[in-house]
């Protein structure tokens, strides 16, 4: 059911038409599942039907189920060089009232000030690592290891749109209304998620962000 | 346009109702779920019963109760679940104006459906009229909701025909025990004893909804972790606690806890309309 492959990837199947590739054994470039997304954006040469990024993995969809084979040979033709390029993304710059429900509590449990959460959280380059949870949602690479805390082990009912929050070791923003269990520190006005555009078709209309785009909050 | 001119009302929408059609497939990497009606087996026969494509937005009754009022004659159909509904199931005919279509109580089964000639006419985005009200596409319908249709809706759909059913051997009934096809999933080989899984009669926890079924009636050990990765409907996470989640239509696209298995993807249609009074039980396929 598992198997490495030489080109790197680890194969291992996901119901009758999805493939689970990971990392076979360091062979694979570092953000190699962005770089394996974006490549795919550019350029369908696997024939997959739909891809969605994991933290660890990627899952590629097929239309039909295909044999191990077929998608082995494909992915030997897959090369990092001719397909990886590095487009450098602008950084999105997200400006927060740091004023959320939980930010002195999170303060306190830091043994910080408000002022120094502030800080740590608005100072570091993040970068998308994945969306998931709703639309639009963003997992954020690069959140101070100071200010990692495990999230809440009631999760609150009602969290609104634009909060920006951490959630064991990662930030993050709520793109939609919804329940969870994130530590609010602030509120954005930015749309994360514009259900309004989604018939344009255009997925940058629809989302601010995606995964390896970079980002920075600002204080305002 | 025929926003002046519904062709029905909602007198009450019951437990829950929304749209749905096939679903909206392709934004799962933005964290967009493919939603679509839980039973596609049902919803396409609901079409196909007045000439629709397959594919044609349905309204999706969950559960229990629910009734609405038709402004128009309109050929309509009902297949599904046993709601108690007032006109036959798995069958299609002429609604006068001013009858009702009501679900009196749960029989059996989960979610049944109810289309028009033509389709109901409704808000779409991306190409799909499929309402996920909890990833905030669109809304659930509440009591004095007004439903359009089209041109194809308001004339008499088959002229000198009373009625059209579809074959007994087609029509499924939703009760008993139900054995559903699943694969291994991607961490099953952590799972010290699968077993478990396979000789559990489970029953679906009334903690259940569009976005996945709890599965009461045991356990399951587990005792790894995994990092967030793409769930897809029909997935069998297992939590911490040992109870096994499927993630369904409205669902989140990634989750973070272990996969043990992933229900064959015909078999989803089944096991969607599997009520509190079921037992399932899971066979491995390779």
């Amino acid at each position: 059911m598992v198997e490495k492959h030489s080109s790197g990837f680890r194969i291992e199947s996901y119901g009758p038409m999805g493939w689970l590739l990971s990392d076979g054994g360091s062979q694979l470039p570092e953000g190699w599942i962005q770089r394996f997304s974006r490549a795919l954006e550019l350029d369908n040469c696997l024939g997959v039907q739909e891809w969605v990024p994991g933290f660890e993995n990627i899952l590629l969809i097929f239309s039909q189920p295909i044999e191990r084979d077929i998608l082995r040979t494909r992915l030997s033709a897959f090369s990092w060089d001719k397909n990886a390029e590095k487009i450098p993304d602008p950084i999105s710059v997200i400006s927060v009232s740091y004023d959320g429900p939980d930010l002195e509590s999170f303060a306190r449990t830091k043994k910080m000030s408000v002022e120094e959460v502030v800080r740590r959280h608005s100072s570091p380059e993040y970068q998308v690592r994945i969306l998931g949870f709703s639309p639009g949602f963003p997992y954020l690479d690069g959140l101070d290891p100071v200010l990692r805390l495990p999230r809440k082990a009631k999760p609150v009912s009602r969290i609104e749109v634009g909060s920006v929050a951490v959630g064991g070791s990662h930030a993050g923003v709520y793109s939609i209304e919804s329940p969870g269990g994130w530590h609010i520190l602030g509120r954005t006005d930015r749309k994360l998620f514009d259900v309004d555009k989604m018939n344009t078709g255009i997925a940058d209309e629809v989302f601010l962000l995606r995964p390896g785009v970079r980002v920075r909050f600002e204080a305002i | 346009m025929s926003e002046s001119n519904p062709i029905a009302a909602v007198v009450s929408p019951g437990v829950g109702l929304t749209a749905q059609d096939a679903g909206r497939r392709g934004w799962r990497r933005y964290g967009v779920p493919e939603s679509g009606a839980m039973d596609q087996y049902s919803m396409r026969w609901a079409n196909r019963l007045l000439g629709n494509s397959d594919r044609l937005p349905v309204l999706e009754f969950a559960f229990q109760g629910g009734e609405l009022r038709f402004l128009k004659n309109v050929w309509v159909a009902c297949c599904g679940a046993d709601l108690g509904c007032n006109v036959t199931l798995w069958s299609a005919y002429l609604a006068k104006e001013g009858t009702v279509l009501r679900f009196s109580r749960n029989v059996q089964g989960v979610y049944s459906y109810v289309a028009v000639a033509g389709g109901w006419l409704c808000d779409s985005w991306l190409g799909s009229c499929s309402v996920n009200a909890r990833a905030g596409i669109g809304k659930s319908l509440g009591k004095g909701d007004f439903l359009y249709g089209n041109s194809l809706g308001k004339t008499n759909r088959f002229p000198g025909i009373s009625k059209r059913v579809l074959l007994p051997e087609k029509q499924r009934i939703f009760d008993g025990t139900k054995k559903i096809r699943v694969f291994p999933g991607p961490q099953f080989e952590y799972f010290e004893d699968a077993f478990q899984f396979v000789s559990t009669a489970w029953k679906i926890s009334s903690r259940s909804d569009r976005s996945g079924y709890r599965l009461d009636g045991g356990t399951v050990q587990i005792n790894k972790t995994i990092e967030s990765e793409a769930t897809l409907p029909g997935s069998v996470q297992v939590t911490p606690s040992g109870q096994p989640i499927v993630t369904l239509n409205d669902g989140p696209t990634v989750g973070g806890y272990p996969k043990i298995a992933i229900i064959h993807p015909e078999d989803l249609s089944w096991f969607v309309q599997c009520g509190p009074a079921v037992e399932v039980k899971f066979e491995w396929v390779d």
